[in-house]
């Protein structure tokens, strides 16, 4: 049983409130604060608030407030009001209460001047404030639940939408910043250190240098990927997962490449998002945005110099709901075929030919195409494999069902000495992203306006003056030249399914033109320039297994990482598992 | 397969060409341990057997003509008599309640047969929607009725493949990799089937056996010690044979009263202990069949989750001799293993080949069963808490021992959960590149170490005192329980996808929203 309560005079008239509470007499303490607590308080029939962290447990018989910045409250004791009365009341004092009244020295001095330099000081007050627990518990709850609403967004829309709105958003880059103040500020608090804080000053720091090695390797570092065949060229750049606007300054003709995203990016018409061209007074306006964009085909008057027929034709499906312009030419530089979605071919020649099929069964579809011999007409023939279904003609306007499921063709025009040209229009599905832009004067005036889409260059004017944009994955050139000298996929026995992918590179210094080999397989990357320094460092590329292409086996797509916080990572990640080990298990017993 | 082989292929050939010879005594069920190349494995007929009629069905037992009849009776017979009404069969498993409705099927039965579903056109159409939906886009994820759908295609076209013979490849190649079927005409079928019309079980038996150890000669078959392992592990159950002995000594635990007290607890270590080694043999069987690390997909997980969780009790319970560990975790481990029994087409137990990335890799191994047994730990405090909050429930007031015992498991969960996220970290840092990407599986990992760490910092902040922690230990639970199913079950992104897979939710809702009632019921009780 504990002792009575026998309120003393404080042991040192400090200013600090009463702040934590502990120790039962008939325990052994000074392991565990939590076991003691409550203990302590149930035992004593008191009801006792904690409202702050215990500061220290003693190993002394007995009850034992100890004095802290934070505040505690007597509640009730049933046994004797009258004291808690008296404790409410002095409650801006050290209370010290056990039978014997001796607590140790040590512990009342660090406490006593623990309270004492928060009392003085603004910068220890400040440090406390910044490290307290309460702190933490916000900053962790609050990332917790942010990291759990980030994963639904994902799983609802994609993992860039949630990158952009929680992971890489400022705010939650800042309270992660907060966390690394809290985690710093919680162990200056323990100042001066104890061999006992030597897990809990290991982990916190090892956290903050795992958050200061990801800062850097996100600023200072990239990722990428590179694809590679084995009769290709070496590659000297990588894309990067940025996605930017490259614009071409009439001013310097110096390409300036600006971050835009057009997933995130919220224009209409009327609110317009504008964008300065570098080095001269003329904006770039966008007033809509398409993730969809599909090339279509057209008919332009020709130069002169093309004497071929080109013909546009227009195919359509109610049951997809899709339709389709392709078109096609004779004359050398057009397309003289088409593949419908990989299931048909569709020629277009001048001249009659035998119906060929890229198909060995000898099962796949195909429409041929002919120019007639009146303006404005053309021969088809469709067939499937060597049998031809059905021919005939098709005048400029007419519609044709060809007997693939309901696909309807239609001849939307023919015409000798025209060439084809594409411009992006926004689809339903399928395509890549883009934007429709215009340039704008100082005075505000707009010129012609044209869709961009991602992987093209389009000349936009005004004026006298042209800007050429570009949209898409940045691009990054590497120090050094990578090439793909052999590919391999081995696979489980008797079935097709992959059980490694296994790539020899070459890479190339520039300068001195060094060569070096790499092996690359699935776990197993390989670096550049390699060795342990470059390896410990991080100033190191690696690259790994990121992609195949089940279609191509030349062919492999590696992932590329430029990592110079990689050390810190790993001294942090080291250090965390070392500080908890450390912690919970070699701690000194009090 | 090299030049050094076909010497060894020559007996094989011989024997097709002079059989049928000497007869000699059979011993039992020589099938058995004929072995078949099926999904980039080479395995035990048995092991084919029933995991076809698992996959077909949805179990390894049905009821034919009346009688019950075993995966090897129902796949033998395939085989041996395919011309039979097989497609007439009641054989193929569709489980979906709204796809039963959406086709019109009765929703009370399970098992339909071939022809009833190649007649129902509404099936056609899903499945050529599904399959129009892959085409579209190979990497698409097939979803709802369309997923169910496809399942019941595949299901019908397993059957077709079964009827075929293609799907026996117990022919080693001469060259290559890849076995081969043997056709009707061929050896051994042809011998095995004539075996089969005379209804000469002994001849049968015996033609297995001789091809059996042919191809053994061959060198092309696993080693034999593998094989009978295999088909060892296939026929004993040791999981469930386990959670019968974790549930004996469980209830020994809890009825035993006064100076039974210490003897029942000396029986329920035994008992749990023996259960212990059983599974840890189960364990290692698969480790030794398969070559690789027990845990890489959710059935290996949840087994290898109660093995922790009775591993971390049996610890303690030598440290303490507390009674409240194994009373703790045997709930957990008993609910594990039967759930892992019980819902063979949620949690697959088949042994299959591991995709490339999980391949070879000592980081993983280390971040994915240091992670697992942190789920295990978890689990483990879970138990624990369960115990104090049903003292507290039934108006006991928990001694202060038990919230310590809480507390030191709680310490064991969070350094391993900590050390397994950092490692696969590492290990991702290592292998791909990247060191963190915010994949939902790993998020998830860390949102359930940050709940931990709430916790404890809440504890150490004297927010909250004991109760709380046994409360809070009940509901980060269902951190871990998201990071552990709902990653790869309910939210179905990013990178961890070799362990997607889908059902089970109606199961995990249930337990959360007992445990949140049981929690109200607890706080309800306290006040």
């Amino acid at each position: 049983m504990l002792t009575p309560l026998a309120s003393r005079q404080a042991v040192a008239p400090f200013g600090s409130r009463i702040r934590g509470i502990l120790r039962g007499s008939s325990q052994s303490l000074g392991c565990n604060i939590f076991n003691t607590a409550s203990y302590v308080l149930r035992n004593s029939q008191c009801k006792l608030r904690v409202k702050s962290q215990l500061l220290r447990a003693s190993n002394q018989r007995g009850l034992v407030l100890c004095y802290c910045p934070s505040e505690a409250t007597l509640l009730s004791d049933p046994c004797r009001p009258k004291e808690c009365l008296e404790m409410k009341q002095n409650r801006s004092k050290l209370f010290e209460m056990s039978d014997q009244g001796n607590l140790t020295q040590r512990t009342l001095s660090r406490a006593g001047m623990i309270a004492e330099r928060q009392r003085r000081s603004v910068v220890w007050r400040l440090i406390h404030l910044l490290g307290s627990l309460k702190l933490a518990l916000l900053l962790l709850a609050t990332i917790a639940i942010a990291c759990a609403a980030a994963t639904f967004t994902e799983s609802r829309f994609d993992a860039a939408v949630a990158r952009a709105w929680i992971y890489k958003a400022p705010w939650f880059i800042a309270w992660l910043g907060l966390l690394c103040v809290n985690l710093f500020a919680v162990t200056l608090s323990r100042w001066p250190w104890q061999k006992k804080h030597t897990g809990f000053i290991i982990t916190h720091y090892g956290i903050i240098l795992l958050l200061i090695g990801a800062v850097i390797g996100s600023r200072f570092g990239f990722e990428g990927n590179v694809t590679l065949r084995t009769d290709g060229q070496p590659q000297r750049k990588i894309i990067t997962d940025r996605s930017c606007l490259q614009v071409e300054s009439p001013a310097d003709s110096y390409l300036y490449l600006l971050p835009l995203d057009t997933r995130f990016l919220h224009v209409t018409e009327n609110s317009p998002k504008f964008l300065p061209v570098p080095g001269t007074s003329l904006r770039i306006g966008i007033d809509a945005v398409s993730e969809h964009l599909v090339p279509e085909p057209r008919l332009a008057p020709g130069n002169g110099r093309n004497s071929g027929t080109v013909v546009l034709l227009g195919f359509s499906s109610g049951m997809m709901r899709q339709s389709l312009r392709v078109a096609l030419g004779t004359e050398e530089g057009s397309p003289h075929s088409h593949e419908f979605f990989g299931r048909a071919d569709i020629t277009f020649s001048a001249k009659e030919s035998t119906p060929t099929s890229r198909d060995p069964a000898g099962k796949k579809p195909w429409l041929q195409l002919l120019p007639g011999k009146e303006p404005g007409t053309m021969l088809y023939r469709i067939g499937r494999g060597v049998t031809v279904t059905s021919s005939g003609v098709l005048k400029s306007g007419e519609e044709l069902p060809l007997g693939w499921a309901d696909w309807r063709l239609q001849l939307l025009e023919i015409a000798p000495g025209k060439t084809i040209v594409t411009s992006p229009k926004p689809a339903q599905e399928g395509g890549v992203p883009g934007f429709h832009a215009c340039l704008i004067s100082p005075d505000g005036t707009k010129g012609a306006s044209a869709w961009v889409a991602s992987g093209e260059v389009v000349p936009l004017t005004i004026g006298n003056d042209l800007v050429r944009l570009g949209y898409g994955l940045e691009l990054k050139p590497i120090p050094f030249s990578i090439a793909l000298t052999d590919f391999r996929i081995p696979r489980d026995e008797g079935t097709e399914t992959p059980s490694d992918f296994r790539a020899t590179v070459l890479f190339k210094n520039l300068k001195t033109g060094q060569e070096k080999e790499g092996q690359i397989r699935m776990n197993h990357p390989a670096s550049y320039p390699g060795g342990i320094l470059a390896n410990i460092t991080g100033f190191n590329y690696k690259f790994s297994q990121a992609e195949w292409n089940p279609q191509d086996l030349q062919e492999t797509t590696l992932q590329v990482l430029y990592d110079p916080g990689w050390f810190l990572k790993w001294t942090g990640s080291l250090a965390i598992c070392l500080g908890i080990f450390m912690m919970f298990y070699l701690r000194p017993r009090a | 397969m090299t030049n050094r082989t076909l010497p060894s292929l020559l007996p094989l050939l011989l024997w097709v060409i002079l059989l049928p010879s000497a007869w000699a005594s059979v011993p039992p069920a020589a099938l058995e341990t004929m072995v078949v190349q099926e999904g980039g494995r080479r395995k035990p007929y048995l092991v084919f057997a029933e995991e076809t009629l698992r996959s077909l069905s949805g179990k390894t037992r049905l009821t034919q003509d009346g009688g019950r009849m075993d995966a090897m009776g129902i796949i033998t017979s395939i085989w041996m008599d395919p011309s039979a009404d097989w497609k007439g069969r009641e054989l193929i498993l569709v489980s979906n309640r709204p796809l039963k409705q959406q086709l019109g099927l009765e929703t009370g039965r399970k098992l339909f047969s071939w022809n009833e579903l190649a007649g129902n056109a509404e099936l056609g159409r899903e499945i050529a929607e599904a399959a129009e939906t892959r085409r579209r886009d190979p990497r698409a994820k097939l979803v709802g009725l369309q997923k169910e759908a496809s399942d019941v295609g595949l299901r019908m076209g397993l059957l077709e493949s079964l009827l075929a013979g293609g799907s026996f490849r117990v022919i080693p190649p001469l060259s290559g990799t890849d076995w081969q079927a043997p056709s009707g005409d061929e050896m051994p079928l042809r011998a095995l089937r004539d075996a089969w019309s005379e209804n000469s079980r002994q001849r049968f038996d015996r033609t297995a056996e001789e091809f059996t150890g042919l191809v053994t000669q061959t060198g092309a078959s696993p080693a034999s010690w593998k094989i009978s392992l295999e088909v060892a592990y296939q026929k004993a159950h040791p999981f469930r044979w386990a959670w019968i002995l974790y549930a004996a000594a469980g209830i020994l635990l809890l009825v035993s009263r006064g100076s039974w007290e210490k003897c029942a607890y000396q029986l329920a270590w035994v008992l749990a202990g023996s259960g212990f080694l059983l599974q840890a043999a189960g364990l290692l069987s698969r480790v030794l069949i398969a070559g690789r690390p027990p845990v890489t997909n959710m059935y290996e997980s949840v087994i290898w989750v109660a093995f922790g969780t009775i591993l971390f009790a049996l610890i303690f319970e030598a440290i303490y001799r507390a009674g409240t560990f194994l009373l703790g975790a045997i709930p957990v481990a008993v609910a594990s293993l039967i759930l892992a029994d019980s819902q063979p087409m949620i949690l697959d137990r088949s042994i299959h080949p591991l995709t490339p990335v999980l391949r070879d890799n000592f980081w993983l191994t280390t971040h994915v069963l240091s992670i697992t047994l942190s789920y295990a730990a978890f689990a483990l405090a879970l138990g624990v808490a369960h115990v104090i909050l049903g003292r507290i429930i039934a108006g006991k007031d928990p001694s202060e021992r038990l919230y310590t015992y809480l507390y030191k498991t709680l310490q064991v969960g969070v350094l391993l959960l900590a050390a397994g996220t950092i490692l696969g970290g590492v290990w991702a840092n290592y292998s791909w590149g990247r060191f963190w990407d915010w994949d939902p599986k790993e998020t998830w990992a860390l949102i359930a170490l940050i709940g931990y760490l709430f916790l404890l910092h809440g504890r150490l902040s004297g927010m909250w005192g004991g109760f709380g922690l046994a409360v809070g230990s009940v509901l980060a639970f269902m951190g871990v329980l998201m990071a552990w199913y709902g990653v790869n079950f309910v939210l179905g992104a990013g990178l961890h996808s070799y362990g997607f897979g889908t059902g089970g939710f109606p199961l995990v809702a249930a337990f959360v929203s007992l445990e949140v009632l049981f929690v109200a019921v607890a706080f309800l009780r306290k006040r």
